[in-house]
């Protein structure tokens, strides 16, 4: 009877030496290269105690298990990305046994070396852009003649007028800072996917409804060549300078594993 | 909630974000025996249901979320 199974982080070239780490996602076995051919798979054994499905689907609701094994399975691929190209996988990639990862890799492996060869000397990073509400609703008028002149006209407004105009003024406040925003997301993505091999303008992330100040306004991943990362950071921070001011902030995050830029064209999965 | 808590929360759920949704998917029709029980390959559907809870988690409380470093 079975009672383990074999986790699979990601792919790599057939390379000796990587360092791979003691304690894999089950930490009482540890990470290992499965080779085949020209590939290999970085494994690790796990207890199906642990990871056979009935478990997992009741494990991953357990936010502090899942925190902890998410981290784990990134740790293990950020570990070797320093070191040779790398595909990583989904979170809890099983196979029954070390032969089925073997024929997967047999039947995928010229994919797999494509794949390689286009991620070569390339990591992904990630930018998110953020505006402070509050402040951007303060200082839109620098930038909108359309705000700017009902503000002044508010001034000289008394009484029911001027309650008609602060409604105006709010509503054409809201109006042009999406606008702006909108604005400002799709330049700064445009101008970082310059410097990007490949670029996606991915969904935004859940929104606050508390009250928090700040919105999120793109969400975008960039395949960035080692080579033009210095022009990258250039623009980012040329974009931080030129938005600060209005109540944008930029959050890069990196390098990462390319789990954005690994999908499976022919598998027709989202 | 302090700057570094968040900054945890945030970075877990930019983790999330690429492990649970993104990184290769691999078919369905993988199977393993344990016993007379058939267990599936867990792919995307089991997963995404706890990314809803994480983000479940964080509108509904806005308590920080405990997290252990490994």
């Amino acid at each position: 009877m079975d009672t383990h199974a074999c986790y699979v982080y990601g792919i790599t070239r057939q390379i000796d030496g990587l360092p791979l780490a003691e304690k894999g996602i089950d930490s009482t076995y540890p990470v290992y290269a499965l080779p085949y051919e020209n590939v290999q798979a970085i494994v690790s054994e796990v207890s199906l105690s642990e990871f056979g499905v009935e478990m997992l689907e009741a494990n991953v609701q357990d936010l502090q298990w899942l925190a902890e094994r998410v981290r784990a399975h990134e740790s293990i691929l950020e570990a070797i990305l320093p070191h040779c190209t790398l595909i990583p996988m989904r979170f809890c990639t099983i196979f029954l046994n070390e032969s089925r990862v073997c024929e997967m890799l047999a039947e995928r492996h010229d994919d797999y070396l494509n794949t390689l060869t286009r991620l070569d000397g390339r990591k992904e990073w990630g930018v998110k852009v953020y505006v402070d509400s509050a402040i951007i609703a303060q200082r839109v008028g620098d930038i909108s003649d359309k705000v700017k002149k009902l503000e002044m006209e508010m001034a000289e407004k008394s009484g029911g007028a001027a309650y008609l105009w602060k409604k105006r003024l709010d509503e054409a406040v809201a109006v042009e800072t999406d606008r702006v925003s909108i604005d400002v997301a799709q330049r700064s993505h445009d101008l970082l996917s310059s410097h990007a091999e490949e670029s996606l303008n991915n969904p935004l992330q859940g929104r606050e409804s508390t009250g928090r100040p700040e919105e999120m306004i793109l969400n975008g991943a960039y395949l960035i060549a080692d080579e033009r990362l210095g022009a990258f950071q250039a623009e980012l921070a040329g974009l931080e300078d030129e938005y600060v001011a209005l109540g944008f902030s930029f959050r890069v995050s990196g390098p990462w594993p390319p789990y954005n830029f690994v999908a499976n064209p022919c598998k027709g999965d989202g | 909630m302090s700057q570094l808590m968040r900054e945890k929360q945030v970075t877990l759920l930019d983790l999330l974000d690429r492990v649970l949704d993104k990184g290769v998917l691999l078919g369905g029709d993988i199977t393993i025996s344990v016993a007379d029980v058939d267990l599936i390959y867990v792919g995307l559907k089991v997963l995404l249901s706890s990314v809803e809870t994480v983000e479940r988690m964080r509108t509904a409380a806005q308590t920080p979320v405990q997290v252990e470093e490994r």
